[in-house]
């Protein structure tokens, strides 16, 4: 009998030499709809977005030829002092490199951590950042240069700790989170840091996203006044902002009296944050770099707002982009975990029982960190040596500012500030028209 | 008793002649504060503050050991990160009395406004008047106490502090209930009461207790028309 159309065998079909899957429902769908299925809430971890976005590899340099000189690049000089915060403060902060380290907690972060990190950037003459949570007495022994952060949780906050920084940094939202406050899941509030928080120990730490004492810009002005009032105007002010609504949210930072305006772009990591803000909100640091140095431009004030930029930020060549475009300063954070050894090839079963695998880690969230960064677990912790992490974070600070020299010095620069977006080009009409930046073979902006 | 006239000065001027009369005379009279933001704030000294008159945002925030009395009406954010201390306001107080602080006291003797207590991680409330919604937002510790009414969504999402509510309370937030009041909290409420002399000073067995219910601690799936409003 015929099986191919009405018969017995209709619908059965030869086994196909290529297995096709759904674009739509592809194994990663799939294994996120069924997770969701069990765990009933959206999915939670650390690091950052995972996604390919545009960035500043999307930029190259246009160095020195006929119509420019460029320095000699291991002799001539060329200055990397960045100063912080001169619009209003009588001590701004005066780094020795344009990269600093950013604010992340104790508690998301191991205090042995927090120390390597402080004692590297004292090394090489910059600044670490507190977190939520507070000030860690230990970080603030460590850091010759520490600013604190107003938290929106004020979390352990404490006007000693604030007479003690050199600079104060307002947190209005975090590039891989934007609109969310901080997450520190049960498994890491243990009971010092519960105690530091004045939270119960074990509580999914679900921190506020709005200020409790300021809602709009307005009052941020009169709330920026009384920091300022009780450092006597010592200390520079600095306001983060996730990357969002940059052009708007530049102008009213700066409006409001901002020394220094943060931006920090959607590759930004973070201990634990829903996995869909990671993914789905902000934009990313190259195009939020141009923005907010248009925004500046547009009011004035580019000379007198000094703008950092972070996010993703892992070489000198995406720092020296970033200077290029108009930033002042950059800051890093899981670059610089990276360097104290996170996803680093030891340890390797602790990865296995995570599910994971050493270069693809993102399992900050857990509290079991395998090399004793983003750890409470004082077995865990005892992995990481603070004087040989802070070598490898000393190091890896000197290759950045060399490397930023580098391209400088090639671009005929006596002063890594004297980058400017004359020295780019795009190599993406994409890229183009987010950056400002000539595209490459044509010198038009699109 | 040392007096400072505020009106001519600069905020920085005026702060900084309160804690030259604190450090000299231990007392300090304000006049002519005229509704100015940041009066007497980041306090690090013991000694007493009066303000004669209205205060506008951020009176004695970040304040340690002094105590300070408005005789008027406080704008936003009485207090906030206060420390230890007191302050007193004899009027009302606009939103945010209290946002955050740590430690010691805050009386207000009229109302307050929205999210009074916001964030309170320890010391003590106590509000003669109501006190508008949201009020108690995240409590982490502390007390607060309140004579009148309350607005909407009160006490939700806190932890470990316990709140004393006199009159109607309009609408619970996420995660609070009512608890029963012990021995000691009637006797640490007398006492709040008494000292304080707020609202004629009603007996603490008016009062009614809340806490946490703590089901917002930690996620449960099976709580999610808990969750759904709380996240």
């Amino acid at each position: 009998m015929d099986d191919t159309v009405n018969g017995a065998g209709a619908g059965r079909e030869e086994p196909r030499p290529l297995i096709r899957e759904s674009f739509f429902f592809g194994p990663e769908v799939i294994e996120d709809i069924q997770a969701k299925a069990d765990l009933g809430r959206y999915r939670i971890r650390g690091y950052g977005t995972l996604r390919r976005l545009p960035s500043f590899d999307d930029l190259t340099f246009i160095t020195s030829g006929m119509s420019r000189v460029p320095l000699e690049g291991y002799r001539e000089r060329c200055s990397t002092e960045t100063v912080l915060g001169a619009r209003n403060a009588s001590e701004p902060i005066r780094l020795e490199t344009p990269v600093y380290i950013s604010g992340m907690s104790f508690g998301a972060l191991s205090a042995s951590a927090k120390v390597a990190l402080g004692r590297a950037a004292s090394r090489i003459g910059t600044m670490t950042v507190t977190g939520d949570g507070g000030m860690l007495l230990a970080e603030r022994e460590a850091s010759r240069m520490l600013m604190y952060q107003v938290l929106p949780s004020r979390y352990g906050f404490s006007p000693d700790h604030l007479r003690a920084a050199d600079a104060l940094e307002i947190v209005i939202g975090q590039g891989a989170k934007p609109g969310t406050g901080g997450l520190l899941l049960g498994l890491k509030v243990s009971d010092v840091i519960a105690g530091q928080r004045e939270l119960p120990p074990g509580v999914d730490q679900r921190s506020p996203v709005r200020h409790p004492d300021w809602m709009g810009a307005d009052d941020l002005m009169i709330k920026m006044e009384e920091l300022r009032e009780v450092t006597e105007g010592r200390v520079p002010l600095f306001l983060k902002l996730g990357a969002g609504r940059v052009t708007d949210d530049v102008k009213l930072a700066a409006k409001v009296g901002a020394d220094v305006i943060v931006i920090d772009g959607m590759e930004a990591g973070t201990g634990a944050s829903p996995e869909l803000q990671l993914d789905h909100t902000g934009i990313p640091t190259m195009p939020a770099t141009a923005e907010a140095v248009r925004a500046l431009q547009e009011l004035g004030l580019e000379d007198d707002v000094d703008l950092v930029v972070s996010g993703g930020l892992a070489s000198g060549a995406d720092m020296a982009k970033a200077l290029a475009l108009g930033a002042k300063g950059v800051a890093i954070g899981t670059a610089a975990l990276i360097a104290l050894n996170c996803n680093k090839a030891i340890y390797t079963e602790d990865y296995e029982r995570l599910g994971t695998s050493p270069g693809a880690c993102h399992h900050c969230h857990t509290g079991m960190c395998p090399v004793g960064i983003t750890t409470q677990d004082p077995d865990l912790e005892a992995r990481l040596d603070p004087d040989e992490a802070a070598d490898r974070v000393f190091n890896y600070l000197s290759a950045l500012t060399l490397e930023i020299q580098l391209l400088a010095r090639a671009c005929g620069k006596r002063d890594i500030h004297n980058l400017e977006p004359e020295d780019l080009r795009a190599l993406t009409v994409d890229a183009s028209a987010m950056s400002g930046v000539p595209l490459v073979g044509s010198n038009k902006v699109y | 008793m040392a007096s400072v006239d505020a009106r001519g000065l600069s905020l920085r001027e005026v702060n900084s002649a309160i804690r030259e009369g604190l450090t000299s005379d231990g007392e300090v009279l304000v006049t002519n504060p005229d509704s100015r933001h940041n009066l007497a704030v980041g306090l690090s000294q013991p000694g007493r503050v009066t303000i004669d008159g209205n205060v506008g945002y951020y009176c004695g925030g970040m304040l340690q050991l002094a105590e300070i009395e408005v005789t008027g009406n406080a704008g936003w954010s009485v207090a906030s990160d206060m420390q230890s201390g007191s302050v007193v306001v004899r009027g009302n107080a606009s939103a945010a009395a209290g946002a955050a602080m740590r430690g010691g006291s805050l009386i207000v003797h009229g109302s307050t406004g929205p999210r009074t207590g916001i964030s309170q991680k320890g010391g003590v409330i106590v509000i003669g008047g109501s006190v508008d919604y949201m009020s108690g937002f995240v409590n982490q510790r502390g007390v607060m106490v309140v004579c009148g009414d309350t607005g909407e969504a009160f006490a939700d999402s806190i932890y470990e502090g316990r709140m004393f509510v006199r009159g109607q309370i309009a609408d619970f937030g996420g995660g609070a209930k009512y608890d029963d009041l012990s021995e000691h909290d009637a006797a640490e409420l007398s006492g709040l009461l008494e000292r304080w002399a707020v609202a004629g000073t009603p007996p603490a067995e008016e009062f009614r207790k809340i806490v946490s219910d703590k089901r917002l601690y930690n996620f449960d799936k099976r709580d999610f028309r808990l969750w759904r409003t709380a996240l």
